[in-house]
């Protein structure tokens, strides 16, 4: 059995009568991408700032190639983090940046000069080594954090939404391109994001945080299809709550439902059109709304119509709250 | 706003500045071009002030000795100032506004006061005196403590530290979190860190607080005449005031104060200047406004 790359503890973090963190716990392998996924306050950006060793954890352990890291400074930790808004060095080059980590870990000239370029290269940037950072857009500060953190060759990376301040068609290449560093590099990332499309696309697994707690972990297709609770069926992807009682739901993808002659019976009460697939609302007998998503070249029902809806059996989870 | 009432809110603080700055700079600019001739003023232009002003040692030395009180104080008001802004800045926690306003509510003290407490502090019948003495350290007072340039750096220190302070504070305050957090994530200790990035980031600041400092402290008049005793004449403020006022020469006193002007808007201007170049946080720490 080998000793995980990272791997927490029953991690607990309080910020006065206030739990940031509670209890989480999980294990990431070696060149592992993880997601950590929620909602704002869900507690995953302090559990990586706690990794990273801004915040000391109020309990609990962070093993790190099986040693306690948790009382360590962040400066003695083999992790290096990507920030929300880059957090570049605004006084030093794009260079002298990339450079930092090595200068200060006193590595000799020749290799920082070396694999500073190296690092620059890889995101594409040696032709700015010169430049300050505030003369390059957002994407290309985006990757001089990249560098900064990935030329260290740390044992663990950090990102903490790193793509937030990015445009949608960059946010896209660059979610592309990290996939990809972590593929070719073998380093272990924890990425923290809110977007559950970002977190599908990335990740190898996704850790969906909820009050400071993980509320399910698991491949993105485990999450998507097997939820655990209505809150994870709600929060990754979109899907239909069908009231079964008792504090139970049935959770249906949209694409799932189809619309015919038999099933369900209810009336139609919206057709979206959204380019390749169509959407059409349709209200059931007891009040409850269930949308079903279909390929725009199918035929579609028009508002007001009667129609039934089904959807197969195992397509649809139970879930409780 | 009505028109009206626009064009009054932007003229009366133009002439406001025309009549109290720059009319009397104009006047101060007029007269020293005059010439005094047997102890009166005559309306007749002549460099013979500037002649003076540079020809006679006195005059260069006591604006060189003024620069060097001033710039005694800038040290040591940057010394005291630059702990104390990062203390307030980063680690006082959520006292932080109280302990803010406890530094800057001795400027709400009158100056006079201030000075004055010095007096009380150091001299022969002082406070100093008297702990000395009931310790047993010495049996009768000593005059050495007041009336010296000692006294004066010591409370034109105590009376401009807290500007030295505020541009300081200001900065640190402005310096993202990330930034000190990226560091230290890169293999920075506390130490490097604040040497490679706190430090450099709060140029500004200190560039600020220095100036006001140094401006402030060499135009000062009030303690070297409360505390300097025999070398209080040698402040250029001093001089100025004297040749006003007993030696009734307003022609070269105005020449001395054209020449402070020019020499406080020069570095006032090469301030400002290294202020923006250092610029990165975007904290708006600004040139002191002139005050000679």
């Amino acid at each position: 059995m080998t000793v995980p790359r990272l791997e927490l503890r029953a991690l607990s973090k309080q910020f006065g009568a206030f739990t940031a963190v509670d209890g989480v716990s999980f294990a990431v392998e070696r060149g592992e991408f993880l997601t950590l996924l929620g909602a704002s306050g869900s507690g995953k950006t302090t559990t990586l700032r706690l990794v990273a060793g801004f915040e000391t954890p109020s309990a609990g352990a962070i093993l790190i190639d099986g040693v306690d890291a948790a009382h360590q400074p962040p400066f003695k930790r083999p992790v290096n983090t990507v920030f929300q808004q880059y957090a570049l060095f605004p006084h030093m080059s794009v260079w002298d940046n990339v450079g930092y980590g090595l200068r200060m870990r006193g590595r000799p000239a020749d290799e920082i000069r070396e694999r500073v370029g190296r690092a620059l290269e890889m995101v594409r940037l040696h032709d700015l080594g010169g430049r300050a950072p505030r003369q390059l857009s957002g994407g290309q500060q985006q990757r001089v954090a990249l560098a900064r953190a990935l030329v260290n060759e740390p044992q663990v990376l950090l990102l903490d939404e790193p793509l937030g301040a990015l445009d949608l068609k960059l946010r896209r290449q660059m979610q592309t391109e990290l996939t990809a560093l972590n593929r070719q590099l073998g380093i272990t990332f924890i990425y923290v994001t809110h977007d559950q499309e970002e977190a599908l696309t990335m990740s190898d697994r996704i850790a969906l945080m909820r009050g400071g707690r993980i509320e399910q972990i698991g491949p993105p297709r485990e999450l998507y299809d097997r939820p655990r609770s209505r809150y994870v069926a709600d929060f990754i992807g979109e899907t239909n709550l069908i009231p079964t009682g008792d504090n139970a739901w049935l959770s249906v993808r949209p694409e799932a439902v189809a619309i015919g002659s038999d099933g369900r019976p209810g009336v139609v009460t919206a057709v979206v059109y959204a380019g390749s697939a169509v959407k059409t609302h349709v209200r059931l007998g007891d009040g409850t709304e269930v949308v079903s998503q279909q390929a725009a070249h199918r035929p579609t029902a028009t508002v007001g119509e009667t129609v039934c809806v089904r959807w197969p059996e195992d397509q649809a989870v139970t879930v409780r709250d | 706003m009505t028109r009206g009432a626009k064009t009054l809110g932007v003229a009366f603080p133009v002439v406001w500045v025309i009549v109290t700055l720059l009319l009397p700079y104009a006047l101060l600019l007029v007269q020293s071009f005059w010439r005094l001739k047997a102890g009166v003023i005559t309306h007749e232009f002549t460099f013979d002030n500037y002649r003076r002003l540079f020809g006679t040692p006195v005059y260069p030395h006591t604006i060189l000795y003024s620069a060097g009180v001033a710039a005694r104080v800038t040290v040591a008001s940057l010394l005291l100032a630059y702990p104390l802004a990062y203390l307030l800045a980063f680690k006082v926690g959520r006292h932080k506004q109280l302990m803010y306003m406890a530094v800057i509510i001795p400027l709400w003290v009158s100056y006079l006061v201030r000075a004055y407490g010095w007096k009380i502090i150091l001299g022969t019948n002082g406070i100093l005196n008297g702990l000395l003495m009931a310790v047993g350290l010495t049996h009768a007072p000593l005059g050495i403590f007041l009336y010296n340039r000692a006294a004066v750096v010591l409370a034109l220190t105590h009376i401009y530290t807290p500007f030295a302070l505020m541009p300081i504070y200001a900065v640190l305050e402005s310096i993202p979190a990330s930034l000190k957090e990226a560091s230290q994530d890169l293999y920075g200790s506390r130490w490097r860190t604040f040497v490679h990035v706190t430090l450099p980031l709060s140029f500004p600041g200190v560039m600020a607080g220095c100036t006001f400092a140094f401006v402030l402290s060499m135009g000062d008049f009030i303690a070297p005449q409360l505390l300097g005793g025999s070398d209080s004449a040698l402040m250029v403020s001093n001089l100025v005031w004297s040749l006003f006022g007993v030696a009734y020469n307003w022609p070269l006193g105005a020449a001395v104060s054209v020449v402070m002007l020019l020499l406080t808007l020069g570095l006032l201007w090469l301030a400002s200047r290294l202020e923006a170049r250092w610029n990165y946080t975007g904290a708006r720490v600004g040139a002191p406004a002139a005050t000679a």
